[in-house]
């Protein structure tokens, strides 16, 4: 049980530092996130809540349900990514012509872009999310 | 010894909490020391006479530049440039891919004369290029120039665009922007009267402004 409740910490804790990641650049540095940008801020958002409240309660039981969450952030940021790194690769229109997903915001991190970063994070999160959802089964 | 996770959730909470508090305290508090900017061969519109000088670094292809001309900028030029109450140049970096491209091309407008040069950065911020080879990026800008229908000299502007005329000053320019950014170009970075805004709101920009015509005046 005690390593259920660790990687599930180590969830929220990732979910926390994307969430507040996320608003400081928004805040602070005034970038417009792009339509996508908002779809995957939807699925980190609400994990800061759902995951503490998983924690206090103690009510592990949630766990393959909140995952789908840094699921579609993992789905949402790979075609983010691929609609930054294809050339040509435009399948539908999802954005806004004023803030255009396809463009490559540097973020001061070198090539790294802010859908690169939702993917590894949201990759994280749900390993953690499994590691603990095994860890809960195996303690019953 | 076992894991308390309301203690330690809530104890991280206020950690983090904590962080975030300071780091936009320190980010939102106060404006920075002045600094000289060399502006002589940037594209500059407005008085030559006005108290305020609005320098505003941008990237062609980054998304906060194109809303913040589209928006920003042309509340801006309605309210200060047009009236005469400040002098804006615009200071073109090409950091992103394939901006530079952008960046020397719209600067082949501003040689034959600067208000093509703003007409031609108005019609490309309207309808931002998202094509990925150099070619195709400069072909498309000059339809843009040639739909835009800017009084110019067509065909020089065609033959500076082919040509790498200002490719070094585009360099030049990114090299500086980084210089004074200190190692990271964030844009569109607006500087009035050498003092820095990085991605400011329209009221944030107008408040600073404001304040600067206010000195001048006394």
């Amino acid at each position: 049980m005690k390593c259920a409740k660790i990687y599930l910490y180590l969830a929220w804790l990732l979910a926390c530092i994307m969430t507040l990641g996320s608003l400081y650049v928004s805040l602070v540095t005034h970038r417009e996130p792009c339509t996508l940008c908002w779809y995957q801020r939807i699925c980190t958002f609400p994990l800061t809540i759902f995951l503490a409240v998983a924690l206090y309660k103690n009510f592990l039981a949630v766990l393959p349900y909140v995952a789908l969450f840094p699921l579609g952030g993992l789905l949402i940021s790979s075609f983010h990514i691929a609609l930054q790194e294809i050339p040509g690769f435009r399948p539908f229109k999802v954005c806004s012509s004023s803030v255009s997903c396809a463009i490559k915001e540097a973020i001061g991190l070198g090539p790294i872009t802010p859908p690169m970063l939702t993917f590894l994070g949201s990759f994280l999160i749900l390993l953690f999310l499994v590691l603990s959802a095994r860890c809960y089964r195996r303690s019953r | 010894m076992g894991f308390n996770a309301k203690v330690v959730v809530t104890f991280t909470a206020a950690i983090l909490l904590l962080i975030f508090s300071f780091l936009l305290f320190v980010h939102h508090s106060g404006y920075e020391k002045p600094i000289p900017l060399y502006t002589k061969t940037q594209p500059t519109i407005g008085s030559s006479q006005a108290k305020v000088h609005v320098v505003s670094f941008e990237d062609p292809k980054c998304n906060n530049c194109i809303v913040y001309h589209n928006q920003d900028y042309k509340k801006l030029y309605s309210s200060y440039i047009k009236t005469g109450m400040i002098r804006y140049t615009v200071y073109l970096v090409g950091e992103l891919p394939n901006s530079s491209i952008i960046c020397a091309a719209l600067l082949c407008a501003n040689e034959q004369s600067t208000p093509s040069f703003f007409q031609l950065l108005d019609a490309y911020y309207k309808n931002p290029i998202l094509a990925l080879t150099p070619e195709t990026i400069r072909n498309e800008l000059l339809t843009i120039a040639q739909n835009a229908a800017l009084p110019i000299d067509f065909t020089s502007l065609q033959r500076c665009v082919s040509s790498a005329t200002f490719d070094k000053q585009v360099l030049e320019n990114t090299n500086y922007a980084r210089d004074i950014m200190g190692g990271v170009i964030k844009t569109p970075t607006v500087f009035v009267n050498g003092i820095r805004l990085v991605r400011p709101s329209y009221d944030q920009l107008t408040t600073l402004i404001d304040i600067e015509l206010k000195k001048g005046s006394s």
